[in-house]
């Protein structure tokens, strides 16, 4: 017979019958009773908790070999910290969870303070326990009785998960919980998933494992979230999505839409693919749909803030309707041409800044000309791509070449070339000048306004997802007036000293852009080309 | 006027393809055949055997011999060269890197012998499976051509050829001395009457030599005195190099430029379009470009793109042998016209579309038709599908076109498909060459598991490994990496029992680069898809 020993030796617990009725409780409750609907699931989510706080100290201090008081109740006070740690900050729930699955048992945990509520258990438990710890046990029960009781308990303290399901990768999203049990000790991945908080989410109403892959906006695009808005079927094309984001929702779940929503943009959108079934284009604006708690599992299909993926009689995956949720819709023919990128101007970079002699012209198979330049032992051939016609120089002229001039007659700003032949003083040099960007330059005695083409429609332009439509300029002034299509033939205003000859080689108003994509300036707005050649008379 | 014999039987089988598709979640076209992989529920390869690669080529059923000659190639991109140097680096390539044009001549076919008593003989094979993605239904019709020309026995014109050779800063090192070499060896390949100027371009264009042919020691000089320096002005190096060559115009010679270039435009006349423009201009006016990219930063649109429209190839280089080999070739073989203004159409009958037509850029397709329209067939550089010892490229490829059961619309009970023809002008001449035939499936129009000849399954499987590549750098260039592991498994799965039964260099080193493309994905941190994934991916435009 064993002798008393009056020291705390925390194994004498493992087999005491409060422990172990914890112990099978939370074995129970963890791996037979969630998720069954045999008990509702804040009692189940609740006796977790008490069941742990009872099982987790004792366990501790004996793997700690505790001998006293003061170590027990450490422990215990340990167990507690940790268990609120995690209850109260989402980065202790996650720090916890990756340990575990270090070690090759994956929790999922949720922070939830109301399960503070089960720490006097830790009391009961210590004023238990420090009187069972000093009571004698029998010998033959140490070993084997023992051991087997604290492998129990490790088990079941670390084997939350179901080991079918393990969580490979951190970054992964924690399932969510059960909207019944809001809060709980830790939580089998399988069965129980935490509420969201969003406006919009998907669900998945199939039976089934769902990947879903999901594009945001890419963070460069800019957009106009009111004309995009007006018709997002056809005007948001893929092109203007982003990286993916790849998910996967067990059958019945609830994932947000957007799980990073911090861009500052008035609307939100995304691009949501799923195996065997179209794609679907998500659009709303912020404040569409109000921010709220949505369980993490459970079909609401009365929620207008759900986007479900349905499997039907034949067997084929189909999404539900959802006033956010577009099939994506390209235009089948366009209502106004778009103006390509190949019939924009070129001008041959770097700028052959300075004072030159123009040796020799020459016009190109492609339309294009090449300015054939000298100045003393130095030789630059130059390429501009514009109408021919508009070029007012002839070999053996002296040419300045410049950046434009500063100074715009409209909204917006602009890029280019000025070229100058050097006259006589006596003689009003020719010009030629080349502007690109949202604005336009200054031209004497006249006044520019850039127009909207009303009867088209905003459009999807062939490359970049961009969406724009035409625009013209209206040119007024003393001299005359004319209206500048894009890629029209060049008008000319005639006065008195000068003849002045203007084209729009491109002039649209963009919608979406994507700047790392697109040709043209990096804003929306207007997206303006104009050459003009000035020719004294 | 020639007729082709409409294609019939040899059912050949992808019994374990079929398997791997059935295993991917296939529910149409592969289950309705009962999942042995031949629509007369035999064994798939009791009648044809693992030696593989050498059937009866669609002519009736008689055996005929292996493949022999060059395959006929229409220009393009003559490899996919750039995606695999971007996979052995341990890269993951973009979608932008491959084009099914190149993938499919990289690809030689054993097609029958060219008996046709043309000089270009056109044959036309079916493949009726499900694919390996997602084991829904695919229709294929091949149409491959070749030639009996021998190209050694074929005088070739002289040439007036420029070279526009990218010397920029990054060409220093062993990019511009690949060049050399090239330029060096590609002297042994002129003639005393070519004409060959070397244009250089970096921030600017410069005319380093014009040079008959027989001026070996003059063109050597100036090939060795290459350097590296500057930015890449791309438009005004071929600007330059189309002056030249239409300064020494002669309409006895071949008037072509080539293009190598290591990077992208980064100065002069920027933005694709144009340089294109300017390439699509002087082609109309007869002057042909070739393009050559190196290393791994070229803008490979950009070169597929000019080559493409200048009726040239597009060529890749990668090691010392591809310089000799694409030197030669774009010089001796691709120089030689089999056939001109080329049309070949294809038509379906009720009840059956077609989808898309792949392997080449210069098809119009509508529903129930198709009509790819090619300026000039030249030869192909590889003989035989063992040829290869220089690299893959040259194989001369085929067309290949999808076709589908149109709802609703019932198909013709006898298996009739559709039918196909080529015609083309023998070049310099007017005479006119006409072929026909028709496209049949004795085991009626819903047959699976039915290929007419060995070589429509490897034309089924490039067709399944081009997409599946397709898929992945799709995927993968958006973020996806975990879908583009789940198409490349697929694909793998089907190929890999493929090839447990069959010998083919081609397919089996498609597959090392699906491996290598999973290697990488994997490596750069792509989560396994789940187990029992479902397809991965709708077939395009499912």
């Amino acid at each position: 017979m064993a002798l008393e020993d009056t020291r705390i030796v925390p194994a004498r617990g493992l087999l005491s019958p409060v422990w172990l009725s914890a112990l099978a409780v939370l074995a129970l409750n963890d791996h037979v009773l969630k998720g069954s609907g045999l008990l509702p699931g804040v009692v189940t989510g609740k006796l977790s908790d008490v069941a742990g706080l009872l099982v987790a100290p004792l366990l501790l201090a004996w793997a700690l070999r505790v001998r006293t008081r003061r170590g027990l109740a450490l422990a215990h006070v340990a167990v507690g910290i940790g268990f609120s740690a995690i209850q109260v900050s989402a980065v202790a729930a996650a720090g916890w969870s990756t340990l575990m699955g270090a070690i090759g048992f994956p929790w999922v945990i949720t922070s939830d303070p109301t399960d503070l509520l089960a720490l006097p258990t830790l009391w009961v438990g210590f004023a238990f326990f420090t009187r069972a710890l000093t009571q004698p046990t029998r010998s033959h029960a140490r070993h084997s009785g023992r051991l087997a009781a604290a492998a129990a308990g490790l088990w079941a303290c670390a084997a939350t998960s179901s080991p079918d399901e393990p969580i490979d990768d951190p970054d992964e999203p924690l399932p969510m919980e059960d909207p019944t049990d809001p809060g709980k000790w830790d939580e089998p991945q399988d069965g129980w998933l935490p509420d969201l908080f969003t406006d919009t989410y998907l669900h998945n109403g199939t039976t089934e494992d769902l990947v879903v892959r999901i594009r945001p906006l890419a963070p460069e695009v800019d957009l106009d979230c009111d004309t995009i808005g007006s018709d997002p079927a056809r005007l948001a094309t893929v092109e203007l999505f982003g990286l993916t984001e790849t998910w996967t929702l067990p059958a019945g779940t609830n994932q947000p839409v957007l799980t990073d929503r911090d861009d500052g943009r008035e609307c939100l959108a995304a691009w949501i693919e799923v195996d065997a079934a179209s794609p679907r284009l998500v659009w709303w604006h912020v404040g569409d749909y109000g921010l709220k708690t949505i369980p993490g599992r459970g079909d609401l299909p009365e929620e207008i803030a759900q986007l479900a993926m349905r499997t039907d009689a034949d067997g084929r995956r189909t999404w539900d309707d959802a006033p956010f949720a577009y099939a994506p819709a390209p235009a089948q023919g366009q209502q106004c041409a778009p103006q390509l990128d190949r019939d924009r101007v070129a001008v041959a970079e770097p700028l052959p800044l300075g004072t030159w002699t123009l040796d020799a012209v020459e016009d190109g198979a492609d339309g294009c000309t090449s300015l054939s330049l000298s100045e003393g032992e130095s030789r630059r051939t130059w390429f501009l791509c514009l109408p021919l016609k508009m070029i007012p120089f002839s070999p053996g002229d002296r040419l300045d070449i410049r950046p434009p001039t500063f100074g715009s007659s409209t909204d917006g700003s602009y890029d280019g070339v000025s070229v100058y032949s050097i006259e006589d003083a006596d003689t009003a040099p020719r010009k030629l000048v080349v502007t690109t960007g949202d604005g336009l330059p200054m031209l004497e005695g006249l006044d520019l306004a850039v127009v909207a083409d009303f009867e088209c429609d905003a459009e999807v332009q062939p490359t970049c997802g961009e969406v724009a439509r035409p625009v013209h300029v209206s040119v007024a002034g003393d001299a005359g007036a004319a209206v500048l299509l894009p890629g029209a033939e060049p008008s000319t205003i005639t006065s008195a000293t000068t003849q002045l000859q203007l084209a729009l080689t491109h002039g649209t108003e963009r919608f979406a852009l994507d700047p790392s994509c697109s040709l043209g300036p990096d804003v929306l707005g207007p997206d303006l080309e104009l050459v003009l050649t000035e020719r004294p008379l | 006027m020639k007729t082709q014999p409409t294609i019939t039987a040899h059912h050949g089988g992808l019994g374990l393809v079929l398997s791997a598709a059935l295993a991917l979640g296939a529910t149409s076209g592969c289950a309705a055949g009962g999942g042995d992989g031949s629509a007369d529920g035999g064994d798939p390869f009791a009648d044809d055997g693992a030696d593989g690669g050498e059937g009866d080529g669609g002519d009736g059923g008689s055996p005929g011999d292996p493949g022999v000659g060059p395959g006929v190639g229409q220009g393009g991109a003559q490899d996919f060269g750039q995606f695999r140097a971007i996979l052995e680096a341990g890269g993951v390539p973009g979608p932008e890197t491959l084009d099914d044009v190149g993938f499919f001549n990289e690809h030689k076919f054993a097609l029958p012998p060219a008996d046709c008593g043309d000089d270009v003989c056109l044959h036309a094979s079916l493949g009726m499976m499900g694919n390996l993605l997602t084991g829904s239904d695919c229709t294929m019709v091949m149409l491959g051509m070749n030639t009996p020309i021998d190209p050694s026995q074929l005088p070739r014109r002289p040439l007036n050829l420029a070279i526009a050779v990218d010397t920029s800063g990054s060409m220093g090192g062993e990019p511009i001395s690949r060049v050399r070499e090239g330029l060096l060896r590609m002297a042994d390949a002129l003639h005393p009457d070519d004409r060959v100027t070397l244009v250089s371009f970096a921030d600017a264009a410069t005319v380093e030599a014009d040079l008959t042919g027989a001026d070996t020691a003059a063109y050597e000089v100036a090939v060795a005195q290459l350097s590296a320096d500057g930015g890449t002005n791309v438009y005004e190096g071929l600007w330059a190099a189309y002056e030249a060559v239409q300064a020494n115009a002669d309409p006895e010679h071949q008037n072509r430029v080539l293009l190598l270039s290591d990077g992208e435009a980064t100065t002069g006349i920027l933005g694709d379009d144009k340089i294109v423009d300017l390439a699509t201009a002087w082609a109309a006016d007869g002057v042909g470009l070739s393009t050559i990219g190196l290393g791994t930063s070229f803008d490979p649109v950009l070169m597929r793109r000019l080559s493409e429209v200048g009726g040239g190839s597009f060529y890749f280089i990668d090691d010392v042998a591809a310089v000799e080999e694409v030197f030669e070739e774009e010089v001796e073989a691709m120089f030689v016209p089999l056939a001109a203004e080329v049309e070949i159409d294809l038509a379906v009958e009720s009840g059956w579309e077609i989808r898309r037509v792949y392997g080449t850029k210069l098809a119009d397709t509508l529903d129930k038709s198709a009509r790819i329209e090619i300026p000039i067939l030249q030869l192909a550089h590889r003989e035989s599908v063992g040829d290869a010892e220089l690299g893959r490229r040259g194989g001369g490829g085929v067309v290949l076109a999808e076709v589908m059961r149109t709802a609703g619309d019932p198909a013709p009970a006898d298996g009739t498909i559709g039918a196909f023809s080529l015609r083309y002008l023998v070049p310099g001449t007017a005479e006119e060459v006409v072929q026909a035939g028709g496209v049949v499936s004795p085991q009626g129009p819903d047959a699976t598991g039915y290929f007419s000849a060995l070589e429509a399954e490897k034309g089924f499987l490039m067709l399944n490994l081009f997409v599946a590549f397709q898929l992945a750098a799709e995927r993968a260039s958006v973020g996806d990496d975990t879908a583009a592991l789940s198409v490349l498994l697929a694909v793998r799965a089907g190929v890999g029992s493929w090839l447990a039964s069959r010998d083919d260099a081609d397919i089996a080193d498609d597959l090392r680069y699906v491996d290598m493309f999973i290697d990488n994905l994997r490596a750069r941190g792509a989560a396994e898809p789940p187990p029992n994934a479902n397809p991965p991916q709708p077939w395009p435009a499912d």
